[in-house]
Order: structure tokens, then C-alpha cells, then sequence
């Protein structure tokens, strides 16, 4: 339980880093926090204690079955690490051109579009 | 073989070979994007009335490999995403010479394309996120396509929000596996109808993963008061993305997943306790979408922007008609009363797909020949672009819900069945603000199209035909839909509606 | 087909055909125009007294809920749409002469077929949702219509106006028709009976009434017609603004005053007050102005007020009176707008001050606004008389039952009427008599296209003034014994009341008296204020020296004590619904538009508050769940 609530403070520290911050930056780091939290409660949801890599071999009885890991969450956050990979590119690439395009890192000054 | 996993490969394939013969062949992003929307668009129309079928990828049956479903919901989703898509290819092949590094611009449109297909047709949740993501970054890099300080501002706040709705919709998947055990909807599904019903309310767990499931798919529909990325945008994309983000992405993304998510796997149960109470949030949700689209809509000078709120408003409506659906099978009311409220949310769905796309590709027609998007320095523009007015004018009339277009009906429907279920206030607040929809659309016609020919009208010329033919086109899907709903509309809304309201068919469909 | 069908599907289908038939193929068009709207009115004519007939559709199947399409004819809708077909038929005919090249006589004609069949359909509609269809639908068409003008700014603004201000009563309207939807479980207007009692009642009736007024036009959702006036082609205001919505407005508040809700003296009381301040306000608004087209709009909008006071009354006379006057204003309003359409053809402007002098010019045209003129004005023996005496007698009559302020409304009414006339002689001196200008020297009358229509509307008002008793008893009397129940008697009461000579004869001269001595002392003002002797002072320009123009013969009303406030205030638009409203609507627009401040993190913080209501919400329902099982 206490991991799960811990999880939960990491998503919190992104989410208030992405909220409060103004540089934008900062805010791609949150957001990058935010990710890492939801990957690590994949891999705690598939977990077990004292559980063991979920590979099959040659002379193993059903108890060793028990043990293993859910493989199905790992397979998952690969798949989100690569999707939080292309954002994250494609949200640095945006960072660089908004640098060049409005000369300022503070998101609460690039405030054109309101109203 | 069923044509199921084509909506993917098709778009997929040519989102990857548009850039790579790019490098030859200077015309690739037009030729393939505009072939393969056109298989898509005819597949799609030709999947009417077709049974519900599942596809099982690499022969694995579900709930162990993947599925591919196809239902009612599918098919009407199918067809508005890939005939919004073909005409707005259309409409790019003259609207995007403007642009540069256009190879890029046609794979990223077919990877948004490939996204939704996959979205709509996915039948696990992993692989409804996946696809998701796929779409929103293609279009998070479409909005920004301009590379302009305006696009690059709306694109990167459309592109925060949009990944702490998608972490959000990670987060939700994860609980759901964790509590069910599967990722497969239908199993979930199966699942939680066992092991909840009857039960009061769901557990704690399973309640925080739909309240993040509602938020992210509700920012992803652009509802209030996650809808503040939208109207920054949706203007600051190239008008035929505007079109699709507003035409089919929320409605695909947003929309649909909302009802798949909570009319499937959640599920409407009224021996749930929780159930009322998520279908009162949707309620809510849309009320709040309707009164602040269309309120700030109004204030609007900037004709896109405008557009984008107008947006925000007419989603709320899709959404009202659903949350009044499953308000009502929560509460276990009259089934064919939900029934009413689920279609007329449909309905409306498939009308705000056809007229809202045609005013984004309207107003990228005006920009193209005004050279502005200020309604202030237009006037009289039905003296100079007959074609483009005439056709604006039918969405605005059609949207704004004036008999017999299409609006018209589906506003009604989902008035009669909100008035039915006895929300009195909602549907008071519904007909005021349909007249506020009036309004602004009021404000578009007197400032852009009468009036007399002024600023920077004067100097201009209707488009080229390939950019008023999709035009035309949706003009008469918007005529179409409203008088011709007994003769073909219900073949693509009935279905539809019939998947929604009954889940357990749902189950038997993917499982067997 | 079932005859019902024809004035509705007729039109309705030789519309799309105009639609779609070639700008320039003129003939043809105006062929299949006039057959389609001679077919609708000879129709409308045989259908006239084949009462009850009734068609019964299903439109549009929903699951178990079904949109009926409902027509049902009754002897009411029968007398009205045979005027809107024969309205139809005459403007139509007007309007081939009428327009001109610059007018974009495809839209004309299609849109003036569809505003047939749309009025038909909504007259004809039995259930409320049908009704409201194509009551919608009119209004969109009139929008369409109004574009058409030739002045396009004030076109589009009127359009603009008049789109809004119609939408939000087409809102009141279906709100309305919800809320007697689930009050009752039935749309069809023939089983509803609705006593209004109650707070829901109540609302239900003024909810419709407000859509029944708006569209014929009176106070306060009057704006959009003079707005409408300044951009909209003439033959247009003849038609919808001036007598097609005058009978549907009307028609609509007498069935669900009469027919669906049966209202009591308060509401009753509403419904004069209206009447009566608006005949007042909007003859006082008429005075002062300078445009011949908006001056008659503000008088389509003051004689509303007579048919508004008459259906408050409650009293059989009075209802056939304001029903009467519904009929007879639609003709000489109809006629007024149409002599005005001749005189812009010929001189090409509606400007008071620039008119003079027309009377031998366009003797038919001059005759025709005449006799509509003093129609609208309550001169014996024309129709307008007949009718404003019924609603007289209804309101004496009213008195006679103990109601003892009756005779505010009286005055108020005769006052009108004497406002009126005051009114008019400026139109006829100022149009008509006096000097005529140079720049007018070849002005010629108007063919036969459009001296026919205005012919037969003026006959209309002779014969139905005259000859009252045969529309009365052909018509109006039915009607009303059906709708108010009262039997023999009822029909005495009202030719008694009809004809009381004394009393209306004093009454009228002095209307007469009162109108007069308005004219002159706006006269002598006149004199005392002259322009053209302003010493050393050029006169103003292209105006001939000679001509005295008779655009300010009441400024000196404008001037007095006590209206000075109401007229400036009036001209501020501080009466207006649509501005107050807009203004007031600004606020919260620019309030929530002030919200999008356009910064990252307050929308971030925004989705976050949003999840946190959600998580909140789902969570006592949770919390709720643990205590109860506790």
C-alpha cells in the first residue's frame, strides 16, 4: 500500500511542478515525473513479493508458476516509455522553437492566444 | 478476411511511405494520402449495415491476444473519421501549397487518421491508448505545423494538457488491470459486471480509475472545464487539421472512448450505486460545455476561434444526450427512452461532424482568399465567393438548429428525451443556449457574409473547385441528414445506438 | 394527395424550383410562381368550409416516439390561410413588375413560395411541434428575405435583428411547448386544455405568447420590424412583416388564448396593457419619422396593439374585434407597403422630405394608400373602422361587466387612432399633395403588375368595411362562438354592439377632431421654425427651394415637455429588448472571455480542479455507501 501512496506523491510532485512552474522547462520535467510515476505503478501492479522473472523452462512445476511476475505490465511500460520517448522529443523540439519564436522560457508571458 | 484491420494498416502504411518516397518523389504525400483516404472513406461507407464482427489478431482469441471490434458504434465512427478525412485531403491539395515540408504534413494526416481508426476499432484498452497517443501527437505536431510563435504557443498547450490527460487515461488502464486482471474490455467488462452488481458501489479503486478515465477522455472531448486548450488549437492549426481536430478528433478521441469506456466497461448498472452518479458528472459536464462554449462564443471576432468555442458548445449537446442516456439506464428508467437520449447524442455527433468541418474548411477557404480570419475586416463576401458563402450559410443554419437541416433534428431529439427524463432546468438551459448558438452564428453571417462588400473581401475570388467540393459535399450531407434521416440515417445511427445500450451484446460479440 | 396537402406542398416543391431554375430564366420562373400561388389559393378557397379535415402522418419514427405530422384544417385555420394564399398571389403578382435587374429575382421567388407554404403548414398544424417546425422555418425564410435588399448594410442588420430576436421567440415557443408536453403528454393542439392557474401554467402561456407577439410585432419584441423596414425589399414587408406574420402572430395568441389555455382576468389584463401600451408607443415612434417604410412598420406595430387589446378582452365582441383587425390591417397594411413599393420603384427613394406632389402623377397609387390610409386610421366606412368599433365595444362592454378602468384602455385606443391619422395626413400631404419636386418630374404610375394588387386591396378595404357583416358572419363570428362557447346570444351581442351609432359616431369625430388639430399644431410649428428663412444661410442642398417637405410637422411633439425624455430615450434604444439584452449578455461574455487568460497553468489548474470534483464526487457516493452498510 505504502508504494502505491508513494506513486501517488510522485504523480502530485509532477503535477504541481507542471501547474506551479513557469519555465517551461520545468514544466516538460513535470510532465516527464508524471509519466514515471504512472510506469512505476504499472511494474508495482504486476508485482510480487519474492516473485521471479516470468520465463519458461525446461522442469518447472506449476508452484514456480505462482511465483512469477505478471509479464503483461513490463510489456505495457515499454510500450509507454516509448510513447512518453515521442513526446517528449516532440514537446523539447516545441520548447526550442518557442525559445526562438517568442525569445523567453516563461510560459506565463507566452499568453498571446486568450480571451 | 475481414476488412477490420485495413482502417489501420492502410493510414499506418502510408503515414510511414509518404515520407520515405518522399525523398524521390515530390507529389507522394498528395497521390497516397488522397488514395488511401479514398479506399478508406469507401470501405467505411460500404461497412454500413455489415454485422458486428471481432478480429482476431495473429489468430489468438481474446481475452488472451489482441481484438479488433467491429460494432454499430465502430461503423459510425469509421465513417465520419474517414470521410471528414477524405475531403479535408481534398481540400489540402490546393489549401496546403502555401505550406512547406508538405511530405511531412500528409504522413503526420495519415498517422492522425491511423490513430483514430485504431482508437475506434481497438478492443482492448492498451491498445485504445496506444492508438490514442499516436493520434494526439500527430495532431499536437499538426497544430504546431506553422512553426509560428501563435502555433507553436497553442500547440505546446495542447500538447501539456493533452499528456496529463493521456497519463491520466495510463493511470485508469493500470487500476482497471490491476482490479479486473485483463485489459481486454469485453473480459473487464465481464468482470466487473460479476463482481459489482448487486454490490452497491464499486470499489475505491475501480472508482478513481473512471473518475481519471472521465477527466482524460473529457479533455480529450474538449468539455468544460478541461476544453481550454481547444479554442487555442484548433484556430492555430492549417484549416483542414482544424476541420478534422474539431470534426472527428474529439468526437474520435474524446467521444467515443467516453462511450466505450463507460457504456461498455463500466457499465450503466442500476444495481450499481456509483453509476447515477458518473452519468450525473457527464450531465454536468456537458451543461457546463454548453453554457461556456456558447456564451464565450459569442464574444469571439476571430472567425476560427469562434468556430473552436462553438466547438466546445455543440460537443456538450453530444455529451447531454449520452449523459441523459445513461442517467437514465443508471437509474433503471424506461429503455427505450435511453434509447432516444443515446441517439439523439449520436445523431448529433454525426451532424456536428459534417457542418462543423465544413465551416473549419469554409474558414480556411475565406482565409485563402481574404488573406484574414478577423471578422471585423470582412463584410459582403457572398457578392464575391457565392459557393463558399452559400455552403457556410447552410452549416450556420444547420448548426444553429433552424428546420430542416440536420442540427435541427438532432437538437430536438435530444431535447425530447431530456425533457422526458425530467430534467427540467437542463432542458431549459439547452434551449437557451441553442438560441445563443443562433446568435453567434447570427454575428457570422451579418459580420462575414451580408452586408456590404468591404475590408478584405474586395479583393477576393471563390476558391478552386478542389476546395469547394468538399465543401459542397458536406452542404448536402447537412440537407441530407435532416430530411433523409427515415430513409438512410437510421441505417447508421440505429446500430450504433444498439451497441451503446446493450453491453452484455458487447461481451458476447468479442468473447464468444 | 389529400387536398389539406396543396397550399402546403405546392409552393413548397414550385419553390425549389425557382431555387434551382437559372438566374436568368425570368419567364419561366415567374410562370411557375404564379400557377404555383393561383393553385394554393384556389385551393385554400375550395378548402374553405370542408371542415374538420385532417392528415395524419408519421415523419420521423424515433424508437417508440414518433414525430407526427399532424395537419388538421378547422374553420379558423381556414380563414387564415386563405389569406395567406391570396397575400401570396398579390405580392407575388406586384413583385413581377416590382423587381429590378440588380434584384436576384431566383431567391425572390423561391423564398416567397416557401414563406406560403411554411405559413400554410404552420396554420394548418394540429400538433404544436409541427407547428413550431415551420414556424421556424418562416423565420429563417424571412431572414433570407430581408437580404435581399438592395441596401445591404441595413439589410444585413435588420436580418441580423430580426434572425434574433425571432430566434429567441421560437426559443420562448418550443420552451413553451416542452413544458405543455410534459404537463399534458399530448402536442395535439385540438385535445389540449389547459387551465392557466398556476405558477407552470402561467409561465407556459406567457412563454407562448411571447412567441406569438414577437411575431406580429408588439411591444416590447417589436424592434426587429423597423429594422427590418430600413434594409428589406418593400413587396417583402408587405408580405411577412405586414400581413402574413400579423395573421400567424395573431392566429397563434387566439388559440392559446381562446383555445388551448383558458386564462384568467389577470393574464387578461396582461395582454391589454401590452395592447394598449403599444398602440401608444408605437404611434408616437411613427410620428417622427422620416422614411416612409419605417414609418409604415411602426404602424404595422401600433395596430397590433388594437388585435392584442381586443383578444385581452375576453368578450366575444371584443375577441372578433381584434380578430377582425387582424384580417382588415393585414389588407391595408399590405396595400400601404405596396403603394409605398410603387412610389420607391418610380421615384426610387421612400424619404418623406424627398416626396411631393405624386397625386397626379399616380392617381391609382395615391387612391389605393388613400383609402388604406384612412383604413388604418378608423374612418368610416373603411374596414379599419368596423374592427377598431368591435374592439371599442368590446371594451365598453368589459366596463358594463364591472371591470371599471376600462376606459384607460378606451382612451388609450382612441388616442391611437386619432395618432394615426395625425400620422397619416403627413404621409398623404407630404407624398402626395403639395409641391412636387423637380428631381421628380417624370414620374410616372406603375403598371398593371403592380396597380392590381394594390386595386384589389383597397376594394378589400371598402368592401370589408361597407359590407362588414359578410366577412363577420362568414368568418370571424364562427370562430369565436366555437373557441368562447356562447351561444344565440353571443352572436347579438355582437350586432348589437356592432352598430351603435350614436356613440360611434361621436367617438369618431372626435378621433377626427384630435388628428386634426395634431396636424395643426405641428403645422404652426412649423411655420414659426422654418429652415429655409435662416438668414444668410444656404438651404440645404439638392432640396428644392419651393418644396415644403412635411418630414418635421411633429417635431414639435418631439419637443414638448414630458415626451422630450421618452423620445430620447426611445431613440437611444433604452425600449429595445434586443440591445438591453445584448448589453447585458456582454457582461457575462466578457466576464467568462476575461477567465481564458491564456496562461498554461490556470488551465492546467482548472483540469485539476475538475479532476478533483470528480474524484470528490465519486468518492462520497463511496463514503455514503460505507456509512449506510455500517
Amino acid at each position: 500500500m505504502t508504494v502505491y501512496f508513494l506513486c501517488a506523491v510522485l504523480l502530485t510532485m509532477g503535477l504541481y511542478c507542471l501547474v506551479a512552474k513557469k519555465n517551461i522547462v520545468k514544466k516538460v520535467i513535470g510532465l516527464v515525473i508524471m509519466d514515471y510515476a504512472v510506469n512505476l505503478y504499472l511494474i508495482i501492479v504486476g508485482y510480487k513479493k519474492g516473485g521471479v522473472a516470468p520465463v519458461i523452462e525446461r522442469g518447472m512445476n506449476s508452484s514456480m508458476l505462482e511465483r512469477f511476475v505478471d509479464p503483461l505490465p513490463q510489456a505495457l511500460v515499454l510500450t509507454s516509455i516509448v510513447i512518453g520517448l515521442g513526446v517528449l522529443a516532440l514537446m523539447v523540439a516545441m520548447c526550442i522553437r518557442i525559445y526562438e519564436r517568442h525569445g523567453t522560457f516563461d510560459m506565463s508571458q507566452i499568453s498571446k492566444l486568450r480571451g | 478476411m475481414s476488412p477490420v484491420p485495413l482502417f489501420v494498416a492502410i493510414p499506418l502504411g502510408a503515414a510511414f511511405l509518404i515520407p520515405m518516397l518522399g525523398i524521390w518523389w515530390k507529389k507522394s504525400g498528395e497521390v497516397l494520402a488522397a488514395l488511401s483516404t479514398v479506399i478508406l472513406a469507401v470501405m467505411a461507407i460500404l461497412s454500413i449495415g455489415s454485422t458486428a464482427v471481432t478480429h482476431h489478431m495473429g489468430g489468438w482469441a481474446p481475452p488472451v491476444g489482441i481484438a479488433l471490434v467491429s460494432d454499430g458504434l465502430t461503423v459510425l465512427l469509421l465513417i465520419a473519421v474517414n470521410v471528414v478525412a477524405f475531403l479535408c485531403i481534398l481540400f489540402s491539395l490546393k489549401y496546403m501549397t502555401a505550406y512547406s515540408g508538405l511530405p511531412k504534413y500528409y504522413s503526420l494526416f495519415m498517422l492522425m487518421v491511423a490513430g483514430m481508426n485504431g482508437v475506434v476499432v481497438s478492443g482492448d484498452l492498451f491498445n485504445l491508448y496506444v492508438f490514442l497517443e499516436i493520434a494526439s501527437i500527430a495532431s499536437y505536431a499538426l497544430v504546431a505545423f506553422g512553426t509560428e510563435a501563435d502555433e507553436l504557443e497553442a500547440g505546446f498547450k495542447y500538447l501539456v494538457l493533452g499528456s496529463v490527460a493521456s497519463v491520466m487515461i495510463l493511470f485508469a488502464i493500470g487500476t482497471v488491470y490491476a482490479v479486473t486482471g485483463t485489459l481486454n474490455m469485453a473480459d473487464a467488462a465481464r468482470e466487473i459486471s460479476l463482481r459489482f452488481s448487486g454490490a452497491g458501489a464499486m470499489n475505491p479503486a475501480l472508482l478513481l480509475a473512471a473518475a481519471m478515465f472521465l477527466m482524460g477522455f473529457s479533455l480529450k472531448a474538449a468539455l468544460v472545464p478541461f476544453h481550454a486548450w481547444l479554442p487555442d488549437a484548433h484556430p492555430s492549426a492549417p484549416a483542414p487539421i482544424s476541420a478534422m481536430l474539431s470534426g472527428v478528433v474529439i468526437k474520435s478521441l474524446g467521444v467515443y472512448a467516453i462511450c466505450r469506456v463507460f457504456f461498455h466497461v463500466f457499465g450503466f448498472d442500476p444495481n450499481v450505486t456509483s453509476s447515477v452518479i458518473l452519468a450525473n458528472s457527464m450531465i454536468w459536464l456537458a451543461v457546463l460545455s454548453i453554457i461556456i462554449g456558447g456564451l464565450v462564443a459569442v464574444g469571439q471576432w476571430d472567425y476560427k476561434r469562434l468556430l473552436a468555442y462553438s466547438s466546445i458548445g455543440q460537443v456538450g449537446y453530444v455529451i447531454l444526450g449520452l449523459g441523459v442516456g445513461a442517467r437514465v439506464l443508471a437509474t433503471g428508467g424506461p429503455r427505450s427512452l435511453a434509447a432516444l437520449a443515446i441517439l439523439g447524442g449520436l445523431f448529433h455527433l454525426l451532424n456536428h461532424a459534417a457542418f462543423k468541418s465544413l465551416l473549419f474548411l469554409s474558414s480556411g477557404a475565406i482565409q485563402h482568399a481574404t488573406g484574414t480570419r478577423d471578422m471585423k475586416q470582412m463584410g459582403g463576401l457572398r457578392d464575391k465567393m457565392p459557393i463558399t458563402s452559400a455552403t457556410t450559410n447552410l452549416a450556420a443554419l444547420s448548426i444553429s438548429g433552424v428546420p430542416p437541416f440536420s442540427g435541427f433534428w438532432s437538437k430536438l431529439i435530444i431535447l425530447i428525451a431530456v425533457v422526458k427524463a425530467e430534467h427540467y432546468v437542463v432542458a431549459g438551459i439547452a434551449i437557451v443556449m441553442a438560441f445563443v448558438t443562433l446568435v453567434y452564428y447570427v454575428k457570422v453571417q451579418r459580420e462575414i457574409i451580408f452586408g456590404s462588400v468591404r475590408g478584405a473581401v474586395e479583393k477576393a475570388k471563390e476558391v478552386p473547385a478542389a476546395m469547394y467540393v468538399p465543401l459542397i459535399i458536406l452542404a448536402i450531407v447537412c440537407v441530407g441528414f435532416g430530411l433523409l434521416y427515415p430513409v438512410f440515417g437510421y441505417r447508421i445511427l440505429e446500430p450504433a445506438r444498439d451497441a451503446l445500450l446493450n453491453g452484455a451484446e458487447y461481451v458476447k460479440l468479442v468473447l464468444g | 394527395m389529400s387536398p389539406i396537402l396543396i397550399p402546403i406542398v405546392v409552393p413548397a416543391i414550385a419553390g425549389g424550383l425557382c431555387f434551382l431554375i437559372p438566374r436568368r430564366v425570368k419567364y419561366v420562373r415567374e410562370a411557375i410562381s404564379l400557377i404555383a400561388l393561383v393553385w394554393a389559393f384556389v385551393s385554400t378557397l375550395q378548402l374553405f368550409g370542408s371542415w374538420p379535415l385532417s392528415y395524419t402522418k408519421d415523419w420521423m419514427v424515433l424508437g417508440n416516439f414518433t414525430v407526427q405530422f399532424d395537419l388538421l384544417l378547422n374553420q379558423f385555420s381556414s380563414f387564415v390561410i386563405i389569406f395567406v394564399g391570396l397575400f401570396g398571389l398579390l405580392i407575388g403578382l406586384y413583385s413581377m413588375s416590382w423587381l429590378s435587374k440588380e434584384h436576384d429575382g431566383r431567391r425572390y421567388y423561391a423564398f416567397l413560395l416557401w414563406t406560403v407554404a411554411a405559413s400554410c403548414g404552420a396554420v394548418l398544424s394540429n400538433s404544436l411541434l409541427v407547428m413550431l417546425i415551420f414556424w421556424e422555418a418562416l423565420t429563417a425564410v424571412l431572414v433570407f428575405f430581408i437580404i435581399l435588399g438592395r441596401k445591404k448594410e441595413e439589410a444585413a442588420d435588420g436580418a441580423a435583428k430580426s434572425f434574433i430576436m425571432l430566434g429567441l421567440s421560437d426559443a420562448a415557443l418550443f420552451m413553451a411547448i416542452a413544458m405543455i408536453w410534459m404537463k399534458s403528454g399530448t402536442l395535439s393542439m385540438s385535445e389540449l386544455s389547459i387551465f392557466a392557474g398556476d405558477g407552470v401554467t402561467i409561465t407556459m402561456y406567457l412563454l407562448m405568447m411571447v412567441g406569438a407577439i414577437t411575431k406580429a410585432g408588439a411591444m416590447p419584441f417589436h424592434t426587429w420590424i423597423p429594422a427590418a423596414a430600413k434594409g428589406a425589399p418593400t413587396p417583402v414587408m408587405a408580405l411577412l412583416p405586414a400581413s402574413i406574420d400579423k395573421l400567424l402572430g395573431i392566429y397563434l395568441l387566439a388559440r392559446i388564448s381562446l383555445d388551448i389555455f383558458s386564462i384568467g382576468p389577470g393574464l387578461q389584463l396582461t395582454l391589454m396593457i401590452i395592447g394598449a401600451v403599444t398602440i401608444l408607443g408605437a404611434v408616437l415612434m411613427a410620428l417622427i419619422q422620416h422614411d416612409l417604410k419605417v414609418l409604415l412598420s411602426y404602424h404595422a406595430i401600433s395596430q397590433v396593439g388594437y388585435m392584442v387589446l381586443g383578444v385581452g378582452t375576453g368578450i366575444p365582441v371584443g375577441i372578433a374585434g381584434g380578430i377582425f383587425h387582424m384580417l382588415n390591417h393585414a389588407i391595408y397594411k399590405a396595400c400601404l407597403f405596396l403603394s409605398a413599393g410603387s412610389i420607391e420603384k418610380q421615384t426610387g427613394t421612400t424619404e418623406i422630405s424627398k416626396l411631393g406632389g405624386l397625386a397626379r402623377a399616380m392617381p391609382i397609387t395615391f387612391a389605393a394608400c388613400a383609402i388604406a390610409a384612412f383604413a388604418i386610421s378608423g374612418i368610416p366606412p373603411f374596414n379599419g373602422f368596423v374592427s377598431k368599433w368591435m374592439v371599442y365595444s368590446g371594451l365598453v362592454e368589459l366596463g358594463a361587466r364591472g371591470f371599471k378602468p376600462y376606459w384607460i384602455f378606451l382612451i388609450a385606443a382612441l388616442f391611437g387612432s386619432a395618432l394615426t391619422l395625425a400620422s397619416f395626413v403627413k404621409v398623404i400631404y407630404s407624398g402626395f399633395l403639395g409641391q412636387r419636386p423637380t428631381a421628380l418630374a417624370k414620374v410616372r404610375e406603375s403598371n398593371w403588375a403592380m396597380t392590381v394588387p394594390m386595386i384589389v386591396l383597397a376594394a378589400l378595404c371598402v368592401i370589408f368595411g361597407v359590407w362588414a357583416k359578410f366577412p363577420i358572419d362568414r368568418f370571424i363570428n364562427p370562430i369565436v362562438h366555437g373557441a368562447v362557447g356562447t351561444s344565440a346570444a353571443g352572436t347579438l351581442d355582437i350586432a348589437v354592439g356592432f352598430w351603435d351609432p350614436t356613440v360611434a359616431t361621436g367617438l369618431i369625430i372626435i378621433g377626427i377632431i384630435v388628428g386634426l388639430g395634431i396636424f395643426a399644431f405641428g403645422k404652426l410649428a412649423k411655420r414659426r421654425t422654418g429652415r429655409i428663412f435662416i438668414g444668410g444661410t444656404v438651404p440645404s442642398s439638392n432640396m428644392d427651394p419651393m418644396h415644403v417637405t412635411g418630414t418635421d410637422f411633429y417635431n414639435t411633439i418631439r419637443h414638448e415637455t414630458g415626451l422630450r425624455g421618452l423620445f430620447a430615450n426611445a431613440e437611444q434604444r433604452i425600449f429595445d429588448v434586443y440591445e438591453v439584452g445584448g448589453r447585458v449578455g456582454n457582461v457575462f461574455v466578457q466576464g467568462l472571455r476575461m477567465l481564458h487568460d491564456g496562461v498554461l497553468s490556470t488551465y492546467l489548474a482548472w483540469s485539476v480542479i475538475g479532476l478533483g470534483a470528480i474524484v470528490f464526487v465519486l468518492l462520497t457516493v463511496l463514503l455514503k455507501e460505507l456509512a449506510s452498510r455500517q
